[in-house]
């Protein structure tokens, strides 16, 4: 019983299976969009005009295919993929390595008529096919009269280590999601934080409990007036709050500290700052009125209080300067940084509050993944070569010659016509 | 001039030599039978709208000062470069017109598309966002579309095969247990090309074409899956430095695994199962479609990291 299931799993036809099906539940994935609220899914797909005649919300949350890489069903499907992996592995490619490995003499001649290429020579060099043989880079094996010839064995261990290396990737993926971690923080700049916004966590992960400082968050401009960087200069903090290790991240260059990555993710802007002649402070907080995505913030000036008559100020870079509109939308123009503003009482724009977005995580999983990566990309790249055998049998007058290859036929047979050309030279 | 207008001048010129190329190679097929000046003429013109490929982007790498892989417009430059210099190989190699007349339409749409339906904003190279402010870009994409314009040829390999075929099931294993010995196998082979064949023969040559079809597009697949291997793995790395997760089953990445799971599938039909000719062919033929959704299909959906300015 046990062994009948182990067969079946490392049976080929059921990964390709599992393979396929996997496939094709991911497509479903990339159809209909994943981890929207309850209500994006109402509207796109109501009831009563289902897509394709079956989707409707209703169904697309009870499979989960809003979710469709988390749900139970994926996640069991991969599972199945990794056993088969494995004892593919172990039953199937193992034992063929050993048998490869052998050296298998033809001690008979009826064998030559079944392989890819093969030919009787009458009139031969016993030793100028060897050489040749020798020239085209093969391990040659000899036993009285018979001989064994391959090259290229490690394109047959190539796609063991393929698989070796996705059983790797799989493992670390699973040590990274019981372990890790993922956070997101928004801080405003010169203000600590800790890692507390939770976006991911494993069932075994350990939240450190560290603190970091924002020094300061600036974004750079190229002459097109598009984002060239975005930069945050970070200090972590001991327990007592004083600096240990300093550095600037920006996006593609996060801080790597004890197995905490910090990465530059996101932007905003929370208030502007103004001064008047008493050098006393104003704030006005800055509103995102848009969806989260357009970087757009403003605030409203009112002329008296508890007026409707004032103006709007407008951000959408922080490049030093917001623009003016009056309260029917018209433009009035720029406000530069350290410019006066006269209104009602004439006031200094003196600086604008940012906020940076930092990702916080951990993944004790990418030593594994990064060394299954490695192999993964050698071995593939090995599995390319060819893996050919040549056998040659003496027998009284006649030689008997015969070889195969795992792909590269073409140029196998090539190189055979070489091995039994020469002798007609 | 300066080097914008010398590059839109010079991928124009691309597209019209890979039309006349187009026209050469299908007249040479259809009329002319034996191997003519005009099939010379068609690799000339191919190898020279190659060249031209080949200046237009190392001008953009030197002008722009990175990578000329940042937008729609140049991968797909650099994408019928590749296809082409593919296709050059695999021609010297077989010697056979049929590629040629396959691979030359698909790069011409791919050249007119590029030219004439991308707006001249969309043609421009622009800054790199931070996001792709990094070496991996270079690896990443470059392996990407290798992979991409080796496949491509892969499986056009495997759909001419099903062409060819008439979709009927072929053993192609029949010719290689007769008693002729093999070197006059061979020399026959290359007979038929130059005599007038004789239905027999022709019977016989367009067996051993179906069988160097079968080969190749094993071969050309069999390399391009590393490739594809190289650029999915480099991408994960790269996820992982700038953003902090490797995977993220963005539609992309998610087509680009199903791409290389199509692939697995096929290498493991014939190297386990030892399967060739039309169900191996069936495969690789899939494979042609799913590169495409991956490549460009993809971004109709208009969202996801991947995103490179289509329909914005």
């Amino acid at each position: 019983m046990k062994q009948t299931l182990f067969r079946l799993f490392a049976n080929l036809k059921f990964s390709i299976f599992i393979l396929l099906l996997i496939s094709l539940c991911s497509v479903i994935g990339t159809i209909i969009e994943q981890d929207q609220s309850i209500e994006t899914y109402k509207l796109n797909y109501p009831l009563t005009n289902p897509l394709f005649g079956v989707l409707s919300w209703d169904r697309i949350l009870y499979f989960g295919f809003d979710h469709v890489y988390k749900t139970w069903w994926f996640l069991f499907l991969i599972f199945l993929f990794g056993c088969s992996l494995v004892l593919c592995s172990f039953l199937q490619q193992l034992p063929s390595l050993k048998i490869a490995r052998r050296c298998q003499f033809f001690r008979t001649t009826n064998s030559f008529s079944k392989l890819q290429n093969s030919a009787i020579l009458k009139d031969f060099s016993f030793s100028r096919i060897v050489s040749t043989i020798q020239v085209q880079g093969y391990s040659i094996f000899q036993q009285k009269n018979m001989l064994y010839c391959y090259k290229g064995l490690i394109g047959r261990i190539g796609p063991i280590i393929v698989h070796f290396s996705m059983i790797l990737i799989l493992s670390g993926t699973i040590i990274g999601s019981l372990f890790g971690f993922k956070a997101q923080e928004i801080v405003p700049k010169t203000e600590n934080f800790h890692i507390q916004n939770i976006l991911s966590n494993g069932r075994f992960s350990i939240i450190p409990k560290r603190s970091a400082r924002v020094n300061d968050f600036w974004i750079t401009y190229t002459k097109n007036k598009t984002i060239s960087q975005f930069y945050s200069d970070i200090s972590l903090l001991d327990l007592h709050g004083n600096e240990t290790k300093r550095k600037t991240i920006s996006v593609n260059y996060p801080f790597i500290d004890q197995g905490i990555y910090y990465y530059q993710t996101d932007w905003s802007l929370i208030a502007l700052r103004f001064k008047n002649i008493q050098n006393q402070i104003i704030e006005y907080p800055l509103i995102n009125p848009f969806s989260t995505q357009e970087k757009i913030w403003l605030t409203w000036m009112s002329n008296k209080q508890f007026s409707q008559d004032g103006i709007l100020l407008l951000l959408d870079n922080l490049e030093g300067y917001c623009s003016i509109y009056n309260n029917v939308g018209q433009f009035l123009g720029n406000l530069e940084m350290n410019e006066t503003l006269k209104f009602n009482q004439p006031i200094t724009f003196s600086e604008i509050l940012s906020s940076t977005g930092l990702q916080v995580k951990t993944d004790p999983g990418i030593p594994l993944i990064y060394s299954g990566f490695f192999f993964l990309m050698v071995s593939t790249l090995l599995s390319y070569i060819t893996y050919s055998q040549v056998w040659i049998v003496q027998k009284n007058t006649q030689l008997f010659i015969g070889g195969t290859t795992n792909r590269a036929l073409f140029d196998f047979e090539l190189e055979f016509l070489k091995f039994i050309k020469k002798n007609y030279q | 001039m300066d080097w914008n207008e010398i590059q839109n001048f010079l991928s124009n010129i691309v597209f019209g030599v890979l039309l006349f190329s187009m026209i050469i190679y299908w007249i040479n097929l259809l009329f002319l039978n034996d191997k003519s000046f005009l099939s010379q003429i068609g690799r000339i013109s191919t190898s020279l709208a190659n060249i031209f490929l080949f200046f237009i982007l190392c001008s953009r790498w030197i002008v722009a000062g990175y990578f000329p892989l940042s937008n729609l417009y140049e991968s797909l430059l650099f994408l019928t470069w590749i296809l082409l210099t593919t296709y050059l190989y695999v021609e010297t190699k077989t010697n056979s017109r049929l590629i040629g007349a396959i691979v030359v339409p698909i790069t011409l749409l791919i050249s007119g598309f590029a030219n004439l339906t991308l707006s001249p904003e969309m043609q421009k190279s622009s800054p790199l966002v931070p996001a792709l402010q990094s070496n991996w870009l270079m690896l990443h994409v470059s392996m990407m579309l290798l992979s991409y314009g080796t496949l491509i040829m892969g499986s056009l390999l495997c759909i001419l095969f099903l062409v060819i075929s008439g979709y009927k099931d072929i053993d192609l294993k029949t010719n290689q247990t007769g008693a002729l010995p093999l070197y006059n196998v061979m020399l026959e082979y290359y007979e038929t090309k130059i005599l007038s064949p004789s239905s027999e023969i022709s019977e016989f040559g367009k067996m051993k074409l179906l069988q160097s079809l079968d080969n190749w597009s094993y071969r050309i697949i069999g390399l391009g899956f590393p490739f594809l291997t190289i650029g999915i793995i480099s991408g994960g790395v790269w996820a992982n430095e700038a953003w902090g997760s490797y995977w993220s089953w963005d539609p992309k990445e998610t087509w680009a695994l199903i791409t290389w799971l199509v692939f697995a599938t096929y290498l493991h039909a014939r190297i386990t199962k030892g399967w060739e000719g039309k169900k191996t062919a069936i495969l690789g033929g899939l494979g042609f479609f799913v590169i495409w959704i991956c490549y460009l299909g993809v971004n109709f959906l208009g969202k996801g990291l991947h995103s490179y300015g289509w329909i914005s």
